[in-house]
């Protein structure tokens, strides 16, 4: 009788077995539930493979840019609205991977691991979304496009708010071309069209990365002041020729910034050499990657550690193998105007619970790249470009500070073209990133565009 | 009406949730923590010392054995003294052929006397003054815990059907006034097994049954959510199921006159398996379901009940090998013969069962270390030798990269789950429902779903805490036929439990089997009511019946 009892002791090992497994279950749903909750397959978020559990998402100025319907998503009544906030808003079917439709999913079907889903079964909708931008100045940005590929991104560098992002290209919601014909693809139209540029881009820089240079020199050149050159159209270095557009002459180191001069560059990148300009893009965060909501940016990259010297001077110029990522370059212009400490751009402002619950609210974060003093210096020669050589009245009452960028790029194509500037004008502290692919040169194709969004975001923000 | 279930919907998930908690977790509380649910009847103090002794049962038992409930280590004292009963009439003393006799204010008893307030009782040389509790001259100081109110329960209970039948009620918004019958019969069924229970079988603690209750409460609510006309057989089969219960109770009292019919319950289970292959038709693969009038019935269940029953019935030559080699042909027969059903999930139940019983009756772990081997061996075989066995449990542990293939339900099992969060959706509004076989192999995933993740996860460590008071009792009882049979449906409902969950969980693979109590499914039902009557007889407080000749045949067992 005894002994019978204690053999019972043999369901001890069935008691572990279970308890084992229902812990390694309970840690499953506690670190894998919020993911398979919100796949796809979950018809309490999904129909017919579309994600319709979200709430509205709204502009910064209240304007709806996406709601559900019954069981279906809908979206602004202005297809130059739609087309313009694609990328910020991502589709339903998650191609688009950063939009905030997909990025933000569990966030926006009010997932939690305590209660589940039931905020969205209880209210029948998911959570609001407050996105900073302004549909208006994205609309007309993607008019200013004018159907090239390319990206225009602003934001305020006080703050971190993205006012303006559109990607090119895009379509239409509402009306999206079938599979097959983004497969096909002719003429390139729908070339990475599920990629946000700005998240995802990554372009050769052309003369913009003459900001990062020029903020080497003054962090490591003793008497940059008196430092001149003198332009005769090329420059010879290493025995390879590095060439100008014109011959600028005789001229001192702003000048040469102001004439975005090749020669008077490569000189000062041996000047610098290697190591120095490469220490100085790492203070820009050149090989980092940002988190642009709940997705990250790709990482630009400035890489000469195989350079020889022409290599490094045609680096200095954002030429060779570097590439800048138009996100990234928005911090780099917000470090440049703000003091040396960059605001990080984001897009989504807060997410409201339907019971009115504020479930997040971005913050914004920052990081100090450069110092105040170089910062200043940079400021101020970007600053003289615009004076100088762009004409104020491209931006009026703005105080700008830019430089464009003429990006050579594979053979036979049009160089992309590139402006990044920002204003100093403390009702209107925003930053402007344009990038036209293959639009030729900076001064007269994305010059222009910047010109107009910027104009309209003064408008709005006075 | 149909508005206000609405709004008070959302409320009610948590009403139901918080009787299915309260209620297990107060059985438990009761099974673990006390000996009687009975009140405070008496106390004996001792003449000398002054040493208290508090009874709360209605048979007290007294002797130097330690499973006596008052355990009194002196050589004057026979291993099994004398028993107290209390009834309607007061306190009485048997003596239960002690060698020394018990006196009763000095005067010798001639084998039974009442005893009153203030009598003094002498056993072995040993006196105690009785004190009866309704003179409330004592107090009950020695109990942490109140005894449950099994009102209080069955009250807890019945809001739980009620509020499953406000939400179930308008099924496609048409009232159903058989849903409302049934869940009102639900309710009137628990009151009256209570009463049954109470005033016929003489059972005081209910422990068992009110889990039992309380699964099935989940089940058929389920069931009445997503199958409006298949809740009338699902009560039904409760129905018969808690009939079966009480047989089962009151048959396991007599097990010395049942022992003859162990050879007929063998053969007519390897029987009724055989004809089962023969006759039934193929069902979602497997063989394993038989009509009989119009009534489907899935044999291999029924076949459980027997089959823990044969294993258990050994009383005489406990040790033998011989013994065990019989069992052992008799569960190759019955595995087989499920094997070649296909329904390999209640093979392995069975398979399991038979390991736990044949190590109880014999310990002997080289034979079933063989056996195992064998089995092992066998399966790997049958995995090659018929690659359509295997490829059933070819996503097992792939089931994301074949989400909508071999993984479907197990995936959407997982999704669901997850998207219940630990308080649910509320009954009526998941969507793992609406896939195949939800209120059966995937009820783990509805309740986690529907009801939350703390009600899912309560069934299975519940069957383990009913595991450990196994254990914890199997030497209380008072024959190992009790001991090995209460184990051996523990351990095969906790077995099945596991490949229910495991297997929809893909922690395991998915062999299709049914959660105990809780998945739609007459026949299993019923098998899980008979088999809980083999758990209660772990319970001594039941089964301490006053039986003296079962007890003294005991007595003889142990010396040999």
């Amino acid at each position: 009788m005894k002994t019978t009892a204690k053999r019972s002791c043999i369901i001890i090992v069935l008691i572990v077995a279970v308890v084992a497994g229902l812990t390694v279950l309970g840690v499953r749903f506690a670190v894998n539930g919020e993911e398979w909750a919100t796949l796809r397959a979950n018809e309490h978020l999904n129909e017919g493979g579309s994600f319709i559990a979200a709430g509205n998402v709204t502009d910064r100025n209240g304007e709806i840019l996406a709601y559900t319907e019954g069981e279906e998503r809908r979206y602004n009544d202005s297809e130059r609205i739609r087309r313009s906030t694609l990328h910020i808003l991502g589709d339903t079917e998650g191609y688009i991977s950063s939009g905030v439709q997909t990025a933000y999913k569990t966030r926006l079907a009010g997932y939690s691991p305590v209660t589940g889903l039931h905020s969205l079964k209880k209210y029948g909708k998911g959570n609001d979304v407050s996105l900073t931008i302004d549909s208006q100045v994205c609309a007309l940005a993607y008019d200013c496009l004018n159907g090239k590929n390319g990206v225009v991104a602003a934001y305020n560098y006080e703050t971190g708010e993205i006012l303006c992002s559109v990607s090119s290209p895009n379509y239409d919601i509402e009306n999206k071309p079938s599979s097959e014909e983004i497969d096909k693809n002719e003429d390139g139209k729908y070339d990475g069209i599920y990629l946000n540029r700005l998240v995802d881009g990554l372009y050769t820089p052309g003369s913009v990365f003459k900001i990062i240079t020029t903020a080497s020199a003054v962090e490591n050149v003793p008497n940059l002041d008196s430092w001149t050159y003198t332009c005769t159209g090329e420059e010879i270095v290493d025995g390879v020729k590095v060439t100008c557009p014109s011959v600028h002459g005789e001229m001192d180191f702003e000048e040469a910034f102001a004439n975005s001069c090749n020669g008077a560059f490569a000189v000062m990148s041996k000047e610098l050499g290697k190591e120095k300009l490469s220490l100085t893009a790492k203070e820009f965060r050149f090989g980092e990657s940002f988190a642009f909501g709940n997705s990250e940016t790709d990482a630009s990259i400035f890489d000469v550690s195989a350079a020889n010297d022409a290599d490094l001077a045609w680096a200095s110029v954002g030429q060779y193998t570097t590439l800048v990522n138009p996100y990234h370059m928005l911090t780099m212009l917000g470090a440049v105007a703000n003091n040396g400490e960059a605001v990080f751009p984001y897009a989504v402002s807060t997410i409201t619970s339907p019971a009115g619950r504020v479930v997040q609210e971005t913050k914004p974060r920052s990081e100090v790249y450069i110092t105040p003093e170089v910062a200043n210096k940079v400021e101020a020669m970007m600053r003289n470009n615009v004076e100088t050589n762009y004409g104020d009245y491209n931006f009026e009452g703005l105080s700008m500070c830019g430089k464009t960028g003429t990006a050579e790029v594979a053979d036979g194509s049009k160089p992309h073209s590139w402006f990044a500037g920002f204003s100093q004008n403390p009702q209107c502290p925003i930053a402007i990133v344009v990038v036209v692919e293959n639009g030729g040169w900076g001064a007269s194709t994305a010059l222009p565009i910047a010109s107009e969004v910027m104009e309209a975001v003064y408008k709005t923000l006075s | 009406m149909e508005s206000i279930i609405t709004l008070a919907a959302p409320y009610m998930r948590y009403v139901m949730l918080f009787v299915i908690l309260y209620v297990v977790a107060r059985m438990l509380l009761a099974m673990f923590f006390k000996k009687t649910s009975d009140p405070l009847r008496g106390k004996l103090v001792d003449n000398i010392t002054g040493e208290e002794i508090s009874l709360y049962d209605r048979e007290t038992s007294i002797g130097r054995n330690k499973k006596c409930d008052i355990v009194l280590p002196f050589d004057t004292i026979s291993r099994l003294h004398a028993v107290i009963t209390y009834r309607s009439k007061g306190f009485m003393i048997f003596d239960t052929f002690s060698k020394s006799g018990i006196e009763v204010n000095g005067e010798k008893i001639n084998s039974k006397a009442y005893v009153h307030h203030g009598d003094t009782i002498t056993l072995g040389g040993l006196e105690y003054v009785l004190y009866e509790a309704r003179y409330k001259f004592i107090k009950d100081k020695s109990r942490a815990l109140g005894s449950p109110s099994y009102g209080i329960i069955l009250f807890l209970l019945a809001l739980f059907n009620i509020c499953a039948m406000l939400l179930n009620m308008y099924p496609e918004g048409k009232l159903a006034t058989h849903i409302i019958g049934i869940y009102i019969g639900f309710i009137v069924l628990q009151w009256i097994y209570f009463a049954f229970a109470t005033y016929v079988m003489r059972i005081h603690n209910f422990e068992c049954e009110m889990i039992a209750f309380a699964f099935t409460s989940i089940g058929l609510a389920i069931v009445g959510s997503i199958y409006p006309d298949a809740v009338i057989k699902q009560f039904l089969a409760i129905a018969v199921g808690v009939v079966g219960f009480c047989v089962m109770v009151v048959v396991l009292r007599h097990i010395d006159t049942m022992k003859s019919i162990r050879w007929v319950l063998a053969s007519a289970s390897i029987l009724i398996l055989a004809v089962t292959l023969l006759i039934a038709e193929t069902t979602n693969g497997a063989k394993n379901w038989i009509s009989l009038g119009g009534i489907s019935i899935q044999p291999s269940e029924l076949v459980k009940v027997a089959f823990i029953f044969v294993g258990a019935v050994t009383l005489e030559k406990l040790q033998s090998i011989k013994n065990l080699s019989m069992y052992i042909v008799f569960s190759a027969v019955c595995v087989g013969e499920l094997f070649l059903m296909y329904d390999f999930g209640t093979a392995l139940i069975f398979f399991f069962t038979f390991i736990v019983i044949a190590f109880m009756r014999s310990g002997d772990v080289k034979t079933l270390s063989l056996v195992c081997i064998v089995a092992a061996v066998g399966a790997v075989l049958i995995l090659i030798l018929k690659p359509s066995v295997a490829s059933r449990f070819s996503t097992y542990t792939h089931v994301w990269e074949y989400m909508d293939e071999g993984g479907y339900q197990q995936t959407r099992t997982l999704i669901y789950s997850a998207s219940g969060g630990l308080f649910g959706l509320g009954l009526g509004n998941g969507e793992l429902r609406n896939i195949f076989a939800a209120s059966e192999d995937l009820v783990f995933g509805v309740v986690c779903e529907e009801f939350g993740m703390i009600m899912g996860f309560l069934v299975p460590l519940t069957y383990v805490a009913i595991a450990v008071w196994a254990i914890i009792n199997a030497g209380k009882t008072k024959s190992t036929f009790y001991t090995i049979a209460g184990v051996g449906a523990v351990a095969m409902l906790l077995f099945q439990s596991m490949l229910s969950i495991f297997g929809i969980t893909d922690l395991l693979p998915l062999t299709g089997v049914t959660l105990p109590f809780v998945s739609k499914g007459g026949t299993s039902i019923i098998s899980c009511f008979c088999l809980m009557a083999y758990i209660k007889t772990l319970d001594i407080r039941t089964f301490a019946s006053f039986k003296p000749r079962l007890e003294a045949e005991e007595e003889a067992g142990e010396e040999e």
